[in-house]
């Protein structure tokens, strides 16, 4: 990430995310019946499909951000009546529609026939999705999946799996076609397989020095959004991989002296991922990993990838729309977090307090008392914002994260 | 004069439509009030918890909002949550973890919102450290559209689940016939506080006296509640000052009494309310069933539509408008609650819609911090009320 020139993986990136959008514009220029989910709406059911693509409107967003075009979005959001109090995510989608998608680097997202929005991660996605629901006049489905306090219940994944059914005969009648099985879990196979390699490129933060950075993983993350269920996922995380490894042999590292192995969690914050990771880089301190990806192809309490017995997809999906840490209550998000800790060989930990989500902040006041107290490591909490650069101060966070590491280093002395 | 510390009471006098201090009742004192007779408290994460199956099982039921006057400071809730979240989280959060939370026998949570689903945890925890051994209960309230997808199943699993950990719990039985005669006493408060609403908007009661009623009910038994009830609507009286600029106000909370009292100082009779804590509470009462899942499986797909329950996006833009049209009001006054964004998300189109209309709105927003000083709201208020009477002028000429 601290490199100019864009490494294979990031040149493979690229062409997968243009070719991406472009796929979706022209397949829904040409009828393609078209859904915007939230990321955690398992896009496989749509493979299913002959002829249904989807968009996502916070992966969108946080390219948005990541181009550095999210303040200019929010602001046009902000002058239709929405409150900057409001997710900087839903700020930037709905900015972006006030003049068709305009400023987008994608050309946006093609209009939806269908919005499916997902509680567990946020509710207020069900909100900012019926903002869609009433100015394009489309129907908006609601998938509702019980928070969990502890690893999801047969009773909850029984739940989940009739909404699927339920939203699959939804897009049957919607758009004419009709729902094949077969095409649906060889998604479901890709997706696995991606997950796969997704974690076999993570486990190199292991290394020390790492040839894995948490900025690596942001960036990459992004196909697991809008390729889900393509062969494409594992293709990807294998060249990142394998990348990866041959840095190591090389020494081609992303920080080189690694003085200080530190751990994130929360979003990342795309408008700041070049500068934060070359300023970090220059202090000796690699962000080796983060829950925002460590999360992925795991389930509640462990960052161990979860290992699908390739039977049922459907009771596989359903497990997987907790693959993320919004949907866990605070002592799992522990349990988690403490695992990979503990694996990577972590320093200290930075709370990302973020302002556009509170889901994923709420409970990190706690989480840093106790990670701090169990592993006798300083952890410290920065403050964010995810996609709105104007809530963030650099030199603000960077005076915490210098006394981060400033503590670390007095640890060691003791 | 300092109306947070205000002892004027109105017990006995009437309510001639004027405006008349309330004697501010405290949650706390309610609560403890409670103990002392022998009750058994349990408290309530808000919006809408199973109240009439609490009270049935012999557990008076607390909803933990209007809490504005209990709480000195956060200094408690503050080591836990930051400040962006939201005021009613953060106060119920003080007072939970305060010694006032000593008095609770059990908590009880549900899937309320982004902030509250995640509170559950951080009481339990710090009650942990603290040695306080208090039981939380939580369900999952389905969220799924009525229209795509059927919950009831679920509802009725989910509170048959609850009921058998509160019998295990408190070592109690749930009683059909019990829970038939708790419903149908709540049915008829809420029919009461329907009854003090349209006396309120004939300005034979004033709003400020109905919403200290109202709220003071969340900590009383659904009997001392009618009684209070029925003292409200004795009070009612033709009113002495006529209030001509009708408006609905909507929020979570109603503004604090001192803005209230502003609000129709200003002239403003309150036709309606679109409020969390009071209609979309009292709005809708669920036919009386001695079946607690199929009670509560009609109530939340039926209950007066409210932003938090996500299902009902659709049927609340309508609910709203229909209580303005049906209301015939001048205008809108929203009383937002810091930071929810709940209702954040809903105003612009509201707002859109209204200027469509022609109905002149007011944006009020209220947090932890708006206990006194409230002169900027009252300047606006007053605009507000201005900008009415133009309208009104404009519109009859």
């Amino acid at each position: 990430m601290s490199e100019k020139v864009k490494s294979m993986a990031g040149k493979n990136l690229s062409k997968l995310m243009i070719k991406g959008y472009m796929d979706l514009h022209e397949k829904a220029a040409k009828g393609a019946f078209c859904v915007w989910i939230a990321i955690n709406v398992p896009a496989e059911i749509f493979a299913g499909f002959d002829n249904v693509v989807y968009g996502v409107p916070e992966s969108h967003a946080a390219m948005c951000a990541g181009k550095g075009i999210g303040v200019l979005q929010c602001e046009k959001a902000e002058n239709t009546g929405y409150s900057q109090d409001l997710c900087s995510y839903a700020r930037i989608d709905i900015g972006n529609l006030t003049d068709g998608s305009k400023d987008s680097p994608s050309f946006g997202l093609p209009k939806p026939d269908l919005v499916v929005s997902n509680n567990n991660n946020c509710a207020l996605i069900s909100k900012w999705f019926d903002v869609h629901h009433r100015e394009m006049d489309i129907p908006h489905f609601i998938m509702d999946i019980p928070f969990c306090y502890e690893p999801q219940k047969q009773k909850n994944q029984s739940y989940i799996i009739s909404q699927i059914k339920d939203l699959i005969s939804l897009i049957e009648k919607l758009s004419g076609q009709k729902f094949n099985f077969d095409k649906f879990e060889k998604a479901v196979f890709h997706s696995w397989e991606g997950f796969c390699e997704w974690k076999n490129f993570l486990e190199l933060a292991k290394e020390k020095p790492s040839p894995v950075t948490a900025f690596d993983s942001f960036v990459h993350m992004a196909p697991f959004l809008t390729l889900r269920g393509t062969p494409v996922l594992k293709e990807h995380f294998k060249i990142l991989a394998e990348e990866a490894r041959q840095n190591i042999k090389t020494g081609n590292l992303p920080v080189k002296k690694e003085k200080y192995r530190l751990f994130w969690d929360n979003i990342a914050p795309w408008h700041q991922l070049g500068k934060m990771s070359k300023r970090l880089s220059q202090m000796g301190a690699n962000i080796v990993g983060a829950s925002y990806t460590s999360c992925m192809g795991t389930v509640e309490g462990s960052f161990e990838l979860y290992k699908w017995d390739e039977k049922d997809p459907f009771e596989y999906i359903a497990r997987m729309m907790n693959s993320y840490m919004c949907p866990h209550g605070m002592e799992l998000r522990y349990s988690s977090m403490k695992g990979v800790i503990e694996k990577l060989g972590i320093d200290g930990v930075i709370f990302a307090s973020n302002r556009s989500c509170k889901p994923y902040s709420i409970t990190q006041m706690d989480q840093q008392k106790r990670i701090s107290d169990y592993f006798g490591i300083p952890a410290v909490m920065i403050d964010v914002d995810h996609a709105d650069a104007r809530k963030y101060s650099e030199e603000n966070a960077f005076m915490r994260i210098g006394a981060l590491l400033e503590t670390i280093d007095s640890k060691r002395k003791n | 004069m300092d109306f947070v510390k205000a002892e004027l009471s109105a017990d006995g006098g009437l309510d001639n439509g004027k405006v008349i201090l309330m004697k501010e009742k405290s949650v706390e004192n309610q609560i403890e009030k409670l103990k002392k007779s022998g009750e058994k408290v349990i408290g309530c994460f808000p919006l809408y918890p199973p109240v009439e199956l609490f009270a049935s099982m012999g557990l008076v039921p607390a909803v933990l909002w209007n809490l504005k006057k209990d709480v000195e400071n956060l200094s408690l809730s503050d080591l836990h949550l930051q400040s962006y979240a939201c005021s009613i989280a953060r106060e119920m959060l003080e007072f939970i973890l305060s010694d006032k939370g000593d008095m609770f026998d059990a908590l009880f949570a549900y899937n309320a919102c982004d902030t509250l689903r995640n509170l559950p945890e951080i009481v339990v925890s710090a009650n942990k450290k603290a040695k306080r051994d208090i039981p939380l209960f939580n369900i999952h309230i389905p969220q799924v559209n009525r229209q795509f997808s059927d919950p009831s199943q679920y509802i009725e699993n989910e509170i048959d689940s609850l009921i058998k950990k509160i019998e295990a719990h408190f070592d109690t039985a749930f009683s059909e016939d019990t829970f038939t005669e708790t419903a149908t006493a709540y049915s008829l408060m809420r029919n009461l506080i329907q009854e003090a609403e349209i006396l309120v908007s004939k300005g034979k009661l004033s709003f400020l006296s109905f919403c200290e009623t109202v709220l003071s009910g969340y900590t009383a038994s659904a009997k001392e509640q009618i009684d209070n009830l029925h003292k409200l609507i004795s009070k009612a009286s033709d009113p002495v000052i006529k209030r001509k600029k009708k408006i609905i106000i909507s929020g979570i909370m109603p503004p604090p009494l001192p803005v209230i009292e502003k609000i129709e100082d200003s002239g403003f009779l309150i036709a309606s309310n679109d409020i969390a804590s009071l209609k979309r509470t009292y709005g809708y009462s669920p036919a009386v069933t001695d079946n607690p899942g199929k009670y509560y499986a009609d109530l939340y797909e039926n209950s007066f539509p409210c932003t938090t329950l996500l299902y009902q996006g659709d049927k609340r833009i309508k609910a709203f408008f229909d209580l303005i049209y049906l209301s015939e009001v001048d205008g809108v006054i929203f009383a937002g609650e810091k930071f929810c964004e709940y209702e954040y998300f809903e105003f612009p189109y509201l707002e859109k819609e209204l200027k469509k209309r022609g109905i002149p709105y007011l944006n009020l927003e209220f947090g932890t911090d708006d206990r006194e000083n409230f002169e900027s709201h009252f300047t606006r208020i007053e605009a507000f009320a201005e900008m009415i009477s133009m309208h009104a002028v404009k519109t009859n000429f």
